[in-house]
């Protein structure tokens, strides 16, 4: 019981270091360092080679490209013409314009793969559109709230990256099972907005004109080549063409050539778009330096095994224990980042969950999800302040908006709990067992 | 003084410049790599090249990223606070990163001793020697810690520190792109 005193005691330390508002990194290299004196008689011994091994490895290098893809495609003018170019499309549907801020969230969310990004650059263009043309608000707001975090459940996904990196799973793997949890997600959405836009009839501004095929084409004409990008980078990791690192490589050739074609590269853009993606990807890569040291230390004080060996034997069962995790990384989320909360739980909970035999591509979906939760949960929901800042509104007020929206990513979650196979590591197996 | 700052802006930009060729060369590398094997020609030890690229853009970047508030911190308690206590715990805060990077650039640098003196090179199909790539982990470090000293000295002076601006004033712009 010693060994558990000791882990609550580190535990305790580290909310302390991260509360007082000391950098994450350094916060967990500390509490690294603190656990490793216990252990070792030269707790520094292991800090060079952890940081050496973490920041340099070639599955990494797909993070910056990643990053620097989706820097570059966002000072293009992707964004302006999402919506012009999505909203001739879905007038149909109940709910009509609404719908687009779904799907542009989900095509710029797999440009991105920011979650804030990708709700502060949709709803820039979609809210005025949307409030000029008489949409209610409330729904508006929290769909774009909510649909921003498929910034990091479409593929290609930094929070998967990270994942995928500090879990030593196959990226590519992680990549193809976000794809069914991905589109499961903005179907809910939009099967949400549909029946609440039938039941509220009153509440719809008057419809738009139709248009023609040709006129409907001629408005997404732009967003052809981007999706065709998307696709393509998409595509070749899936069939094994590529891997991750790779199609990162090619992805910031495509957005190049795709910007030079544009007109939108300029040396200026460039060289923001070089230096915007240098300081995301230190900011990331460095936590995960930090990150693991401390799984290092955690390792070699043996509080993981101990504490999977524990929890199996509290005889939880599989969902009992996915219950008691939830609740944990709800908690989490409301005062940490994503980045931090993978690094920082995969070296403890990663040992836990195989125990209890779970699949850990499985798992890295799962995460994200929640991580998507947390983006829009009160009261450090990054979402949520985002479009305060964006509508003027009180966060109460943007988190009301955003509840329907909030049950329907718990339905996911309780779906892909229930399902595993199906919606998540079935398709990875299919596509990689070819 | 105004040379001083003038010295020290400088330093953290050649070094974040260092870190975006960095992540410029992964790309190029990546590129060259596969241009070569088109034409059958196999580009040696690339892979390897990639990895060490990597680390100097994590670690080069550092004291920009740090300046600029971009590296993440949790600020919910410390936003609260009233400016005298939020005095003491930036002080507080920076003297601990200050212990804290110290002890990386230390240890970093021993360990790029440590490689030179017993001449390790990489496992791959070029044996690099590896304290070079390593060199980045101590010098980008260092870097940072001089950036902390920096702000430590700003906040004693009763300035508002560098990385609270700057995140105050992107949020008032409303640009996100700092944030994952």
């Amino acid at each position: 019981m010693e060994l558990m005193s000791f882990a609550l005691l580190l535990l305790i330390l580290l909310c302390v270091l991260l509360g007082t508002g000391l950098w994450i990194p350094m916060s967990l290299a500390v509490v690294g360092y603190i656990a490793m004196m216990a252990v070792h008689p030269q707790p520094g011994l292991f800090l060079a080679s952890s940081m050496w091994e973490s920041t340099g490895s070639w599955t990494l290098a797909a993070l910056p490209m990643f990053v620097w893809m989706g820097e570059i495609l966002f000072r293009t003018k992707l964004s302006e013409e999402l919506f012009n170019g999505l909203s001739p499309w879905v007038r149909w549907l109940p709910g009509r314009l609404l719908h687009v801020n779904i799907l542009a969230c989900g095509i710029f969310g797999s440009v991105s793969g920011s979650s804030a990004a990708t709700c502060a650059t949709v709803s820039k263009i979609a809210l005025p559109e949307l409030r000029r043309r008489g949409y209610d608000e409330s729904v508006a707001i929290g769909s774009l709230a909510t649909a921003g975090t498929l910034g990091i459940m479409i593929p290609p996904s930094i929070i998967m990256v990270v994942y995928a990196v500090a879990a030593e799973v196959s990226i590519v793997r992680v990549f193809i099972a976000g794809m069914i949890p991905g589109i499961l997600v903005m179907v809910l959405f939009s099967a949400y907005i549909a029946i609440w836009a039938m039941l509220n009839p009153a509440k719809q501004p008057p419809k738009e004109p139709a248009l023609s095929f040709r006129e409907k084409m001629r408005a997404s004409a732009q967003l052809i080549p981007c999706t065709i990008l998307i696709i393509a980078v998409i595509g070749t990791m899936f069939v094994g063409w590529a891997t991750a690192t790779e199609a990162a490589g090619f992805g910031v050739l495509g957005a190049l050539v795709l910007a030079a074609v544009t007109r939108t590269l300029t040396w200026q853009s460039f060289k923001e778009s070089l230096m915007g993606a240098t300081r995301l990807s230190c900011m990331i890569m460095f936590i995960l330096a930090g990150a693991a040291f401390l799984t290092k230390a955690m390792a070699l004080t043996g509080i993981p095994s101990a504490l999977a060996a524990g929890v199996e034997a509290l005889n939880l069962g599989p969902f009992g224990i996915i219950a008691i995790l939830t609740v944990v990384y709800l908690i989490l989320g409301t005062a940490l980042d994503g980045v931090s909360m993978i690094v920082l739980t995969t070296s403890i909970v990663v040992p836990m969950v195989q125990t209890a035999g779970f699949d850990l591509v499985w798992f890295g979906i799962f995460i994200v999800l929640l991580v998507e939760i947390a983006e829009i949960t009160p009261p450090l929901g990054f979402n949520l302040f985002v479009m305060q800042t964006m509508t003027g509104k009180e966060q109460t007020e943007v988190a009301w908006a955003s509840l329907p929206f909030f049950l329907m990513l718990v339905l996911t979650v309780v779906l892909i709990t229930l399902f595993p196979v199906t919606l998540v590591t079935g398709l990875p197996e299919w596509l990689l067992a070819r | 003084m105004a040379f001083l700052r003038r010295a020290l802006d400088g330093l953290y930009d050649i070094s974040a410049g260092l870190a975006a060729l960095s992540l410029l060369s992964i790309f190029l590398v990546m590129m060259a790599q596969v241009a070569l094997r088109e034409m059958n020609i196999q580009f040696a030890g690339a892979d390897d090249l990639s990895a060490y690229l990597c680390v100097a853009t994590t670690f080069f970047a550092l004291a920009r990223t740090f300046k600029n508030g971009e590296l993440i911190r949790v600020g919910l308690a410390i936003d609260k606070l009233a400016p005298r206590a939020r005095y003491l715990v930036e002080i507080m805060v920076l003297l601990m990163a200050a212990v804290a990077v110290g002890a990386i650039v230390w240890f970093t640098f021993n360990d790029v001793l440590f490689a030179i003196e017993i001449e390790e090179v990489a496992q791959g199909t070029v044996a690099f020697p590896l304290w070079i790539p390593k060199l980045a982990m101590p010098i980008g470090g260092g870097v940072l810690l001089i950036a902390i000293l920096d702000e430590l000295a700003r906040v004693l002076t009763g300035e508002v520190p560098a990385y609270v601006a700057a995140a105050a004033d992107r949020a008032a712009r409303g640009d996100f792109s700092a944030e994952v």
